[in-house]
């Protein structure tokens, strides 16, 4: 369960994230969406402990994100915008070292990464090195590795960004998987129709600010229109895209 | 600090499989050791032809008893002299040649200074070199002649010297070695400390930045210290691995130098250079920590080691061009205190183990404090973000 409560965060004259709050429930899918440069990564960081908020605070199951950052932080399980594996090193290495950092013991680690391997079907390219991976290939490491610990509140910025129909599918029925098992998972996408498959619950973001929440049909609801996509148009506002 | 361990882990297994840079490593290494190799060889070449040369005289016949003289000096073969000593010269086909003017016995005769000449080129070490020795032959030539005519006019010799000047070196000839000839090894040592660590800490730290991946490090709730304290560990391996390395070059070149510089250091001294350079190779890589923290890629990491690459020559120069007076303050200030106490160790002088065990504390708690630093820094917002 994590709590947004009016976060704020600036960047010199630019205001990245003006006046967001929401929450995202355990055992329920809620999708941030909002065009390019609404905020969203700048939000995720912040919620994660990257980034101090100038304003508002974030609760993860009740741990203060600001307070207690590594604590809030052993209920997350985050994988960042930045989607970055290290070249060196296999994938199973990728993950066998977040796992270690997180102080996972080494025959549940391996157990989880057998278990990843099958689930992600990744066996064929696992256990060479990252440098030469495919986009869908680095994804679903990426995926393994920020869900190595099993957390209880699962962060995705934009997850299936850039990856081919099989993958796409592959990381929904993962996003599913981990709602049916009670988390938290909250993510973040540009993409109308990711959101309005997946999610239990929509929060629109523009401009910094939270435009509409709900679920698809209050939002449908709300912005007056019968197409989800319709809505988000009409609630972002036009060409929104500073970028 | 568990998971420093595993981070150290890690970035280790990084480092060895990031080949090119290692093998960078390895060859910047072994290059000094061969230049000096082969330098030395050099210089023992002019001792060599020093100590057998050959003399061609131009105008022997001008001076029967100077030339028969110079036939006695042990290591010296007086031949003829080519047609034209100048171009014979020029040409390298001699490395110098005395020419005895005509008027030579007449002037000897009469009293008046004898001319000779000497042709050389200065501009060859073994020209410039035969040339002194010559030079000094044929000085101490002309004082056994004077002495011969004093005492040939009953005046003592002695009258013409009235000072006898006796030098009492203090400085002992050891000493002086590993001041001068040896001046090298701190100073390659000191630069395999100061750079051994080098491409670790820019690959672990600006590189992590510059992949990104520094994002997804950050949320494993683990505290920025434990982070640096891991790659810092890592790079130090790796110094004071290549400053062992060092350690063991210097021996091989010691034992395989030509030219016998008459210094052996013992094991113990050995044991020694490495307890002094050690604390300084931790010390060095904290400072390249910093400095990859502060880069956005590992290119500027690798500018920003540009920028202080001079501070391991300023103890060498400062050494060799005599700007410090070595005292007690000295042995404390890192690099500079390093270099002065591996070149005692080298002169065959005992270190006080207080300062060695200070000095090393200095080092180490300057590590400290810079790790601390970089800590701050690593996570500090401006720097994970601004890319």
């Amino acid at each position: 369960m994590i709590l947004v409560s009016g976060l704020r965060k600036t960047f010199g004259e630019v205001v990245a994230v003006g006046d967001v709050s929401f929450a995202a429930e355990d055992g329920a899918i809620t999708g941030l969406l909002g065009p390019n440069g609404a905020g969203k990564s700048t939000t995720l960081r912040m919620l994660y402990g990257l980034m101090a908020p100038e304003a508002g605070e974030v609760a993860v199951d009740g741990v203060d994100v600001q307070q207690d950052t590594m604590a809030a932080q052993e209920r997350i399980g985050a994988l960042p915008d930045t989607h970055a594996l290290y070249p060196r090193l296999t994938g199973r290495e990728n993950i066998r070292y977040f796992a270690r950092l997180r102080g996972i013991p080494a025959d549940v680690t391996e157990g989880r990464l057998d278990e990843f391997v099958r689930l992600l079907e990744m066996a064929d390219f696992v256990d060479r090195r990252a440098k030469g991976y495919s986009h869908g290939e680095r994804s679903r490491v990426l995926l393994a590795r920020a869900l190595i610990h099993e957390p209880r509140n699962v962060l995705l910025d934009e997850p299936t960004n850039g990856l081919d129909v099989m993958s796409t599918r592959r990381m929904r029925d993962l996003i599913r998987e981990l709602r049916d098992r009670g988390c938290a998972v909250l993510f973040s996408s540009h993409i109308m129709q990711e959101v309005s498959l997946l999610c239990d619950h929509i929060v629109i973001v523009a401009a910094g600010r939270v435009v509409a929440a709900g679920s698809p049909g209050a939002i449908r609801e709300a912005a007056g229109c019968e197409d989800l996509e319709d809505a988000f148009v009409r609630l972002t506002g036009p060409a929104e895209e500073p970028a | 600090m568990r998971s420093a361990a595993v981070v150290f882990r890690k970035e280790l297994l990084d480092g060895l499989r990031d080949r090119r840079a290692f093998i960078a490593v390895l060859v910047s290494i072994s290059i000094f050791p061969i230049v000096m190799l082969v330098m030395g060889r050099f210089a023992e070449g002019i001792q060599d032809e020093l100590r057998n040369m050959e003399l061609p005289v131009a105008g022997q016949e001008n001076a029967p008893a100077l030339v028969e003289w110079l036939a006695q000096q042990p290591g010296l073969e007086v031949t003829p002299a080519p047609e034209d000593p100048e171009s014979a010269v020029r040409d390298r086909e001699a490395d110098l040649v005395l020419r005895i003017p005509a008027d030579y016995q007449e002037r000897f005769a009469e009293g008046r200074p004898a001319e000779l000449e000497l042709v050389a080129d200065s501009s060859r070490t073994a020209g410039g070199a035969k040339a002194g020795r010559v030079t000094r032959l044929l000085e101490s030539y002309g004082q056994e002649v004077a002495a011969l005519r004093l005492v040939s006019r009953g005046i003592s010799p002695m009258l013409i010297r009235p000072v006898a000047v006796e030098r009492a070196e203090v400085f002992s000839s050891r000493r002086r070695t590993a001041f001068s000839a040896l001046g090298f090894i701190p100073f390659f040592l000191l630069m395999n400390a100061f750079f051994g660590g080098m491409q670790i800490a820019s690959d672990a730290i600006a590189g992590e930045r510059e992949r990104g991946s520094i994002e997804a490090l950050l949320l494993n709730a683990v505290p920025a210290r434990f982070l640096i304290l891991g790659k810092w560990a890592a790079a130090a391996v790796f110094a004071v691995f290549l400053t062992l390395l060092g350690i063991g070059t210097c021996i091989l070149v010691l034992r395989f130098m030509p030219g016998a510089l008459n210094i052996s250091p013992s094991v113990t001294d050995w044991g020694l250079v490495a307890l002094i350079a050690i604390p300084l190779a931790l010390f060095c890589s904290a400072i390249q920590v910093v400095l990859s923290t502060y880069a956005k890629s590992y290119k500027e990491a690798q500018t920003y080691f540009g920028y202080v690459a001079f501070l391991p020559m300023i103890p060498f120069f400062a050494v060799t061009f005599n700007w410090v007076e070595q005292g007690t303050w000295t042995a404390f200030i890192p690099i500079l205190g390093q270099h002065l106490m591996i070149l005692n160790v080298m002169a065959g002088e005992a270190v006080a183990a207080w300062e060695l065990a200070l000095a090393g504390l200095i080092a180490l708690g300057a590590a400290a404090a810079l790790l601390r630093f970089a800590s701050g820094l690593f996570v500090r917002e401006s720097v994970v973000f601004v890319r």
